[in-house]
């Protein structure tokens, strides 16, 4: 089971910042989307609305159509891990482990304990153990146990990965997608180690300083990005017409980091021309996306 | 194989291309579903999906519904077809750019080529030959 | 299409509020009877031990009501549910987890009646009440349940506005007193009203009076309470995490 996200219109004020500026997108259902944005970019904060973890200032949230905000039909599908997730900490002696799993049990309805247990084994934790003892990776993971084995039709996680060590984000990331493949859902992960979970990515949206930069399919979004290297007379001409994202030079090397649809005629000339075409990962894309002022056309 | 940009779905289906042309998938062989796929190489079963839709809009697997994706009954001569097309462009073109930007002089790659040939025992068409 | 609902949240609380009371109230007990032990060891006792005890489970339920809303209520929203849910929800709990308190209470009256009879000790009240004997059970349990109730509604207003903001939580604290000491006094419980803090600053409280006026003050205080839980809770945003 999964559910769409429907963004429309949305502000959030804290006093006089706004984080999220007049925000408009769709999520559709059943997809893994990446939520991309730099520090302060308000994408915490954009999804603590979608959560409705935070009323909006103005605008709303739609989950599968209905407005989130104190509506319980809308927020049991919503499940919103940020970091180590929300358990009760320090309320000695219920702060185990096993009393975070049975909260959850108690008020998500799609609640999978097996799993649950599965995924405690995955991440070497013990049941018993005292969330306020536990290292931050650990606590990463018990939000990543409470956000997998939850099984909420939208489920988000932001930046679940803090303090883990490679092999235990290698773990979440696995158990994400077999999960997901094997119930549906749609996903959204908020994350800044974007080489590592490009691949689970399905379509992106970028946010920058509260608004939308772009959405788009990733597959879509990275063809779009290519680094060309060469002669810079050719170079230039290679480049016309397209938005340039970056520029080095190096004597009379030319490197530049292209952003625009690239057709397999324009890439026989570029050959021809000894031009050096080369894949740009999504983080670099998203490193020159969010550095430019302008936005690409 | 087309050209140095290779995003994921390229590569897999690049990997079913060559996979058909050397005979590991025969015509009415089933292909592996985009799930098994996307767990096997840990990607988003829709980046799979693509690389089988680039597939299918070549003709070179087609879809049974209900079923899964099956290699056409003339998978292999098209991609043939398609890389005898693309050979010279893909191929010669950059060499002879190559040659020319370190002063090798054309005749001198034509003599090589011929050379190699020669020594085959002229038979310069053995990438046509059937490799089973 | 149509999932399994989730636990509500009043049987939720009672789960958590209810466990925690009933695995503390033996060494409870157990604690109090030492105490008067010892006490007999050395000296005469010429009290009622329970009655002052008595004093504890005050504190323990108000921390119980700040439990539920600076601590337990950021989590409720966190798995799904809604805090119009929980302020509807949460009542019901809060009566009957304060029912089981008041019992249990009610119940040490009973079990230190028993003991006094056997050791032949007075079991004097040293402080005015609704009830004139320990023995009038029924306006012991409720006495006990007007007190528990008010200083749990406290704790959830408190609770609430400490989460939301610690200034408001600040600005909180005279309310929760004026309205912990308005249902004491209601009760005639001077020894209370005294080990309160800053009850100086208060302007005083009418004490002592029917049980008709007790149940009206503890009852209207309580509600008035909750309604201020509400009115700080109803769009209580979950705070970004320190972390």
């Amino acid at each position: 089971m999964s559910a769409s996200i429907e963004v429309r219109d949305l502000t959030l004020r804290y006093g006089p910042v706004t984080a999220v500026d007049g925000l408009s997108f769709n999520l559709e259902a059943g997809k893994i989307h990446g939520l991309l944005g730099r520090n302060g970019s308000g994408k915490t904060s954009l999804l603590s609305v979608v959560s409705a973890f935070r009323k909006a200032t103005s605008g709303e949230v739609r989950i599968d159509g209905e407005p989130v905000w104190e509506n319980p039909r809308a927020t049991r599908k919503v499940c919103f891990i940020r970091g180590p997730g929300d358990t009760v900490a320090g309320d000695w002696p219920s702060d185990k482990i096993s009393d975070a799993l049975e909260f959850a049990s108690d008020h998500r309805p799609d609640w999978d304990p097996e799993y649950a247990a599965k995924l405690i084994d995955r991440f070497g934790l013990d049941p018993k153990a005292h969330i306020g003892k536990l290292s931050q990776g650990q606590r990463s993971a018990v939000g990543v146990i409470l956000g997998l084995a939850g099984r909420c039709p939208v489920t988000i996680f932001d930046e679940s990965y803090l303090g883990m060590d490679a092999p235990s984000r290698y773990v979440f990331y696995e158990e994400l997608l077999a999960d997901y493949l094997a119930h549906p859902r749609t996903v959204v992960l908020s994350t800044h180690l974007i080489e590592e979970v490009s691949r689970l990515f399905e379509e992106v949206v970028i946010i920058d300083r509260g608004r939308l930069l772009l959405q788009d399919k990733v597959e879509d979004l990275r063809s779009r990005g290519a680094s060309v290297t060469g002669p810079a007379d050719a170079v230039d001409r290679f480049a016309e017409g397209l938005s340039v994202l970056s520029s080095r030079q190096l004597g009379s090397t030319r490197s530049v980091t292209t952003y625009g649809e690239l057709g397999d005629d324009r890439l026989r000339q570029a050959r021809a021309a000894g031009l050096e075409i080369g894949p740009i990962t999504l983080q670099d894309l998203f490193v020159h996306l969010t550095d430019t002022e302008r936005l690409p056309v | 194989m087309f050209d140095d940009r290779s995003p994921i779905y390229r590569q897999i289906a690049d990997q079913i291309r060559t996979q058909i042309l050397t005979g590991a998938l025969k015509p009415e062989d089933q292909v592996m579903s985009t799930t098994q796929y996307a767990e096997f190489y840990r990607i988003n079963p829709a980046t799979a999906a693509k690389a089988f839709q680039q597939l299918v809009d070549e003709k070179v697997i087609y879809k049974r519904r209900g079923v899964g994706m099956f290699v056409s009954p003339n998978a292999r001569d098209l991609l043939q077809a398609e890389f005898r097309k693309r050979f010279f462009t893909d191929v010669v073109d950059p060499v002879v750019t190559g040659a020319r930007n370190i002063g090798i002089p054309i005749s001198d790659v034509i003599a090589r080529i011929s050379e190699l040939a020669a020594r085959d025992n002229g038979s310069p068409e053995t990438t046509k030959e059937d490799n089973r | 299409m149509t999932s399994p609902q989730p636990i509500s949240i009043t049987r939720h609380r009672i789960k958590m509020d209810g466990a925690g009371i009933a695995f503390l109230w033996v060494p409870f007990v157990v604690i109090v009877g030492l105490v008067v032990g010892i006490v007999a060891w050395f000296g005469e006792i010429s009290i009622s031990g329970w009655e002052t005890a008595s004093q504890i489970p005050r504190w323990y339920a108000g921390a119980i009501g700040i439990h539920m809303t600076a601590l337990y209520l950021p989590v409720y929203l966190a798995h799904g549910r809604t805090r119009t849910e929980f302020l509807r929800q949460a009542p019901p709990a809060i009566a009957i987890v304060t029912t089981i308190l008041a019992a249990l209470m009610t119940a040490g009256f009973a079990i230190e009646y028993v003991v006094y009879r056997l050791a032949d000790w007075p079991q004097t009240l040293s402080s005015s009440h609704l009830f004139e004997s320990p023995t009038e059970f029924g306006l012991v349990f409720v006495e006990f349940w007007l007190a528990y109730a008010a200083w749990m509604v406290a704790g959830t207003f408190l609770g609430a506005s400490f989460y939301r903001n610690p200034a408001l939580g600040f600005l909180m604290i005279p309310v929760a007193l004026v309205m912990v000491a308005l249902v004491e006094g209601s009760l005639g419980g001077n020894a209370t009203i005294s080990a309160l803090p800053l009850v100086e600053v208060l302007p005083a409280v009418p004490q002592s009076g029917t049980v008709g006026r007790a149940i009206a003050v503890g009852g209207g205080c309580s509600v008035v309470g909750w309604v201020i839980t509400w009115l700080v809770a109803r769009d209580l945003p979950v705070k970004t995490q320190a972390a």
